[in-house]
C-alpha cells in the first residue's frame, strides 16, 4: 500500500473530506508545476513587480507572494560555519542595487533564489485551516478562499516555506495563486512572463511534451525542504545546498 | 456595598475600557506588520494568543483542581469548589472572547463552529471541544448551585430575582447530578487542552515541535489552576474582610500540598525539555531553537520571569514551614506562579515562532504593540470583574 493509497482509505472514512477535496490524480486533466532555474536568476526583481501589479498586493509593504533572496557566500569547512550573507527582495526597493551589497559579493559564491507559494501536495496550510478557506484544485494549485477566512493565522504559522502572509487591507491571508485567473485563461502567470531570462518556467507536467517536462527530464531538480514530506510543486534546477528553506 | 469595592469597580471598568480601545484600534489599523518570514519581522501569534492559552490553561486548572474536590473525592477542598467553578466558567469565556476578538475577520468567527469545519484540523477540534466544555461546565454548575438557589430565592432584590430566574426548570438529587456531569466537564477540559498542547506541534518548528507538549501543557494547567484558586479563595476572603482559618484554611493547605508537588515536576519537565532540544537532538536548528531562551532575547523571560519568580521563589515559599503555614505566604507564592506562567505563555507562543527564521537572518526581538499592552490589560480587568458580578449574583457564601 503506498500513500496515496493510505490516504483514500481515511479519506473513505471521511467522506464529506473525500467530497469536498477531489484532490485525486485521476480526474484531473492537468497538473501544474513550476520549474525555476536558479542559475538563470539574476535577482532584477521583475517577478515581483509584475506580481504585485498583477494580483493586488500592496507595494510599500515588506509583504509578497512571490520574493527573491539573494545568497553570498564564503565558504569554509566545515560547511556550517561559512560566512553566509542573505538579503531578500521583495518590495519594490531592490537591495541588490546597495553598493554594501555589491561591495560583499565580491570574490563570493553568490546566487539568487526566486521563492514563491509551493503549492504542495500534502500542504499543511490546507490540514490546518479551521474553516477550509485553503484547498486545492484538481490541477493541483493550493487557493485561499478570501470569504471564508477567518484571519486565525494558524497557515503562516503552520507553512515551514513562510508563503503566506496577512493581507493588511482585505485582512485575510493571502498568498501565491499561481496566476490562476491567468492560466485557466491559458495565458501564463505574470512572474513568469515578465522574467526577462527564461529562469521560471510554468506548465502542465502530465503533457509529456510541454516545456517543464523536458527540463524535469533533462536537469536534476530539487524541492526546498523536502524532509517536511510537502511533495512540493515548484521544482529547482541547480539549487545549492545553503539554500537550507 | 463598601467604599473599596466602589472604588476598585470603578476602575476595572476604566481598565475594561482601556482594552476595548485596544482591540478596537487594533481591528481600525493594520498595527501589526504581519510579514512572511523570510522578509521581516512579523511574528503572526502575539500577545493576544499568549493571553488565550494563559486564560484556556487556567481554566482547564481551575477545573481539575475544582473536581478534585467535587468528583474524586477530596474532601478538603471541598469548602473552595465554588470559587473554583466560578472562575473556570469566568477564565473560559474571557478566553474565548480574547480569540474571538484576536482573529482578523470577527465577524466570521462562528465559521470555524458550524458551515465550514475542516475536520483534519487540530484548531477546529479545540474550539468544538472548548464550547462543549463550557456547556457541561454550565451546566455542571447549575446542578451544583441548585440547592443554595432555592435558598436563594427568598431573598429580594436582584440575587432573588436571578435565583427565581435559574430555578424555574426542577430537579432533584441535584449533588449526584452534579458528580456525574463534573466528571464528563473535567474530561472534556483535558481533551480540550490536549488538542491545544496539539496544535502547537508544528511540524518544522523544533520548540514546539514534539508529543509530550500536550502532557506539559496539561501540566501547567494544575500548577495555575492551583495557584489560581488559592488567589480567588485569598482576595475574595480578604475583601469580604473573613479571616481564612477553620476548613477554607484546611483547603488551602492542600492546595498547597497541589502545587508545590507540581511545580517540583513542571521544573523536571523544563530542563529536560531544553537539555533534550539543544543536546541528544543534534540537528542545527533544534539546538538553535533554545538560544533565545538561554542567552537571547528571551533570556529575561525565561531566567528571571520564568524560572525563578514562576518556579524557584513559590517552591521555596511553600516548602519553608514559616510562610507556607500560612494563607499569606501561599498566596504570594501562587501570586508569583501566575506571572510566571503568563510570561511562559508569552515564551511559548512569542518564543517558539522567532526560530521560523534560518541561515542569515536576525531573529525579531519580541516588540509588545502598545494596544495589544491595552487589550490584555482589559481582558485582566473583565476576568475579575466577571468574577465580581458572579460572586454577587450567585450563592457562593454559605449561610447558614
Amino acid at each position: 500500500m503506498n500513500r496515496r493509497d493510505f490516504l483514500k482509505l481515511i479519506a473513505g472514512f471521511l467522506p464529506a473530506v473525500a467530497l469536498v477535496r477531489g484532490q485525486s490524480a485521476v480526474d484531473s486533466e492537468k497538473s501544474y508545476v513550476m520549474v525555476v532555474d536558479v542559475n538563470k536568476c539574476i535577482g532584477c526583481g521583475n517577478c515581483v513587480v509584475a506580481c504585485k501589479t498583477e494580483n493586488d498586493v500592496p507595494m510599500d509593504f515588506k509583504l509578497s507572494r512571490t520574493w527573491i533572496e539573494g545568497y553570498s557566500i564564503k565558504e569554509k569547512i566545515p560547511i556550517e560555519e561559512s560566512d553566509i550573507r542573505k538579503e531578500v527582495l521583495s518590495t519594490s526597493k531592490n537591495p541588490f542595487l546597495d553598493k554594501s551589497w555589491i561591495e560583499t559579493t565580491k570574490g563570493r559564491k553568490t546566487f539568487y533564489v526566486p521563492k514563491l507559494c509551493n503549492h504542495c501536495a500534502n500542504a499543511p496550510c490546507v490540514n490546518v485551516c479551521p474553516v477550509y478557506a485553503r484547498f486545492y484544485t484538481k490541477d493541483g494549485v493550493v487557493l485561499v478562499d478570501k470569504d471564508t477566512c477567518i484571519g486565525c493565522k494558524y497557515c503562516i504559522v503552520a507553512c515551514p516555506y513562510g508563503a503566506t502572509f496577512l493581507h493588511p487591507e482585505q485582512k485575510v491571508t493571502d498568498k501565491c495563486t499561481f496566476c490562476y485567473h491567468r492560466i485557466k485563461k491559458g495565458l501564463k502567470p505574470a512572474c513568469v512572463l515578465a522574467c526577462p531570462t527564461g529562469a521560471r518556467v510554468f506548465g502542465d507536467i502530465s503533457d509529456e511534451n510541454s516545456e517543464v517536462s523536458k527540463l524535469v527530464k533533462e536537469n536534476r531538480v530539487a524541492v526546498l525542504k523536502p524532509e517536511e514530506g510537502t511533495f512540493p510543486r515548484v521544482l529547482y534546477i541547480g539549487l545549492d545546498s545553503y539554500v537550507v528553506e | 456595598m463598601k467604599k473599596i469595592e466602589v472604588v476598585s469597580g470603578l476602575t476595572l471598568l476604566l481598565l475594561i475600557l482601556v482594552g476595548a480601545l485596544g482591540i478596537l484600534q487594533m481591528h481600525t489599523h493594520p498595527i501589526i506588520p504581519i510579514e512572511p518570514f523570510e522578509s521581516a519581522e512579523g511574528i503572526p501569534w502575539r500577545l493576544l494568543v499568549a493571553l488565550y492559552v494563559f486564560f484556556v490553561v487556567s481554566t482547564t486548572g481551575l477545573c481539575i483542581i475544582a473536581s478534585l474536590g467535587e468528583v474524586f473525592g477530596f474532601t478538603k477542598l471541598e469548602p473552595i469548589v465554588k470559587e473554583g467553578l466560578l472562575m473556570a466558567l469566568v477564565t473560559i469565556l474571557v478566553g474565548l472572547m480574547t480569540i474571538g476578538l484576536e482573529i482578523e475577520q470577527v465577524m466570521r468567527g462562528y465559521f470555524a463552529l458550524i458551515g465550514h469545519v475542516n475536520t483534519t484540523s487540530v484548531m477546529f477540534w479545540m474550539i468544538m471541544f472548548y464550547v462543549l466544555y463550557v456547556i457541561f461546565l454550565v451546566v455542571e454548575m447549575w446542578f451544583y448551585f441548585y440547592d443554595d438557589l432555592i435558598k436563594q430565592r427568598e431573598e429580594g432584590g436582584l440575587r432573588g430575582l436571578v435565583a427565581r430566574i435559574l430555578t424555574i426548570p426542577k430537579a432533584s438529587d441535584t449533588k449526584d447530578f452534579a458528580k456525574v456531569i463534573g466528571f464528563v466537564t473535567v474530561f472534556t477540559a483535558i481533551v480540550a487542552h490536549s488538542n491545544l498542547g496539539a496544535l502547537f506541534g508544528v511540524n518544522y518548528l523544533p520548540f514546539w515541535h514534539g508529543p509530550l507538549l500536550p502532557v506539559y501543557f496539561i501540566l501547567s494547567a494544575i500548577v495555575s489552576g492551583a495557584a489560581l484558586t488559592v488567589i480567588g479563595v485569598y482576595i475574595t476572603d480578604y475583601i469580604r474582610g473573613v479571616k481564612i482559618e477553620g476548613e477554607r484554611y484546611e483547603a488551602i493547605q492542600m492546595l498547597r500540598v497541589i502545587l508545590g508537588f507540581a511545580i517540583v515536576v513542571t521544573i523536571f519537565f523544563t530542563a529536560w525539555k531544553f537539555v533534550i532540544k539543544a543536546y541528544p537532538n543534534s540537528t542545527l536548528l533544534s539546538r538553535e531553537s533554545v538560544i533565545p531562551f538561554m542567552n537571547g532575547e528571551f533570556a529575561f523571560n525565561f531566567w528571571i520571569m520564568e524560572v525563578l519568580v514562576g518556579l524557584f521563589i513559590p517552591l521555596i515559599l511553600l516548602a519553608a514551614p514559616q510562610t507556607g503555614r500560612k494563607a499569606e505566604g501561599v498566596f504570594a507564592a501562587s501570586l508569583l506562579t501566575v506571572i510566571g506562567i503568563f510570561f511562559l505563555r508569552i515564551d511559548l507562543v512569542m518564543g517558539g515562532l522567532v526560530l521560523k527564521l534560518i541561515t542569515g537572518m536576525t531573529f525579531p526581538s519580541p516588540v509588545y504593540h502598545p494596544f495589544e499592552i491595552m487589550a490584555t490589560v482589559g481582558f485582566f480587568a473583565l476576568t475579575i470583574f466577571l468574577y465580581y458580578v458572579g460572586y454577587k449574583l450567585l450563592p457562593m457564601e454559605v449561610r447558614e
